[in-house]
């Protein structure tokens, strides 16, 4: 892998929208974020890596430690307990950056599958439906919600694979 | 039913979405089918790992579109070309170095530990060769600097933690060679780190050519020096 400005761009290219979910869940703003994505990518370029495999799971790790970081750099500050827009409190230590980690982790990987899996994941999963009720609910035969959910098994596992995240 | 059906309904076993007299089914096939039991298996981990997404968000990501690409800023290019430009004197940027001080002594990532449901993030697949040497250099007013030296291709890496810097100013770390010279090989501003700086310096000489280590003031006074070999 060069490493240079192209596999820097590939980077940020690849991963930089999902990273940037991620640090814009725990940081006060959109330009802490980018800034915190950009040194990640930074860092990692720096350490020249001479294979992409696990490079999505690394980022992650490295963008993770930037904001733990950070935190532990204001921890001395009075802290001011706010929420995003979309309702979560902002993570404010290690473990809860972990959870806002694993949660940006598969939303990320939901987003990888088709609609349609991701449709029956969320049905059966999510709302609780039984296979009866996504079956009407989506208009489909009962053995297609069953197949539906069996094949979106094994592509959040291969995605999850893919990310370098182990089920 | 057959074992085909039966190992499609897998994926709604696990999710959950079986009537009773289905999952009674499933089960009993289970205890039979190795095949089925390996692929269940397979599938065992991911509703927790689901459950880390609230379902709110879940819903709302049902229409969503796939994961846009982004374009990468020209502002990150141009660091890149111009660290690129000074690879024989790199050092960590200003904002807290702890991806670097997981790698001095090498990669050292722990699992991610989702308390929803453990999330493994293997450590990546970047080896780091061992540090050839580690020194330790403290000024009289209680600066310390913890030094590994890695030997690269073109030169030597100092893996650099420095703890104890008084009040705000510019530190850096000089090496020397067998001539005498020396070299800046990092610099620091303490104001950009509480407590403890990790950051990465380089010079072009091999490790085994590094006669002296000093760290410096703002000044250019040695705080702490070390004589090698
Ligand atoms: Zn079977």
């Amino acid at each position: 892998m060069p490493m240079d400005e192209e596999a820097v761009a590939a980077m940020y290219r690849d991963h930089g929208a999902a990273l940037r979910r991620f640090a814009r869940g725990a940081v006060g703003s959109e330009q802490q974020a980018e800034d915190i994505v950009q040194e990640a990518i930074i860092r990692v370029w720096k350490l020249a890596p001479e294979t992409t495999v696990g490079l999505r799971a690394y980022l992650y790790r490295t963008v993770r430690n930037l904001i733990v970081d950070e935190y532990r750099h204001q921890a001395r500050r009075p802290r001011v307990v706010d929420s995003l827009d979309d309702g979560f409190d902002r993570a404010y230590d290690a473990e809860r950056i972990d959870v806002l980690l694993g949660r940006v982790v598969m939303e990320e990987a939901l987003l990888r599958l088709t609609a349609e899996h991701r449709q029956a994941l969320i049905a059966l999963h999510y709302r609780r439906l039984s296979v009866a009720e996504a079956a009407e609910e989506l208009g489909v035969p009962v053995g297609t919600v069953k197949s539906r959910c069996f094949y979106a098994l094994k592509a959040l596992r291969s995605t999850l694979e893919e990310m370098g995240v182990e089920p | 039913m057959s074992h085909e059906e039966m190992r499609l309904s897998l994926g709604a076993y696990i999710l959950g979405g079986l009537d009773a007299e289905e999952t009674r089914a499933v089960e009993a096939h289970l205890a039979t089918c190795a095949e089925c039991r390996a692929e269940a298996e397979g599938f065992e981990m991911l509703p927790a790992l689901l459950d880390a997404v609230p379902v709110s968000r879940a819903m709302a990501l049902a229409p969503a579109e796939a994961p846009v690409e982004a374009v990468a800023p020209p502002v990150l290019l141009a660091k890149v070309r111009a660290r690129r430009r000074v690879n024989r004197l790199r050092w960590g940027a200003a904002a807290a170095a702890v991806a670097a001080a997981a790698l001095v002594g090498g990669v050292a990532l722990g699992p991610v530990v989702n308390p929803a449901g453990p999330i493994a993030v293997p450590a990546p697949a970047v080896t780091q060769p061992a540090p050839v040497a580690r020194y330790t250099l403290s000024s009289a007013d209680g600066v310390q600097v913890d030094v590994a030296l890695v030997r690269k291709n073109w030169g030597t890496e100092l893996e650099l933690s420095c703890h104890g810097m008084l009040g705000e100013g510019v530190y850096s770390v000089w090496v020397s060679n067998a001539d005498g010279g020396w070299e800046r090989a990092a610099s620091w501003s303490s104001s950009a780190y509480q407590g403890t700086a990790v950051l990465t310096g380089a010079t072009a000489q091999q490790p085994s050519a590094i006669r002296g280590i000093q760290i410096r003031d703002e000044a250019q006074h040695a705080l702490a020096s070390l004589t090698i070999g």
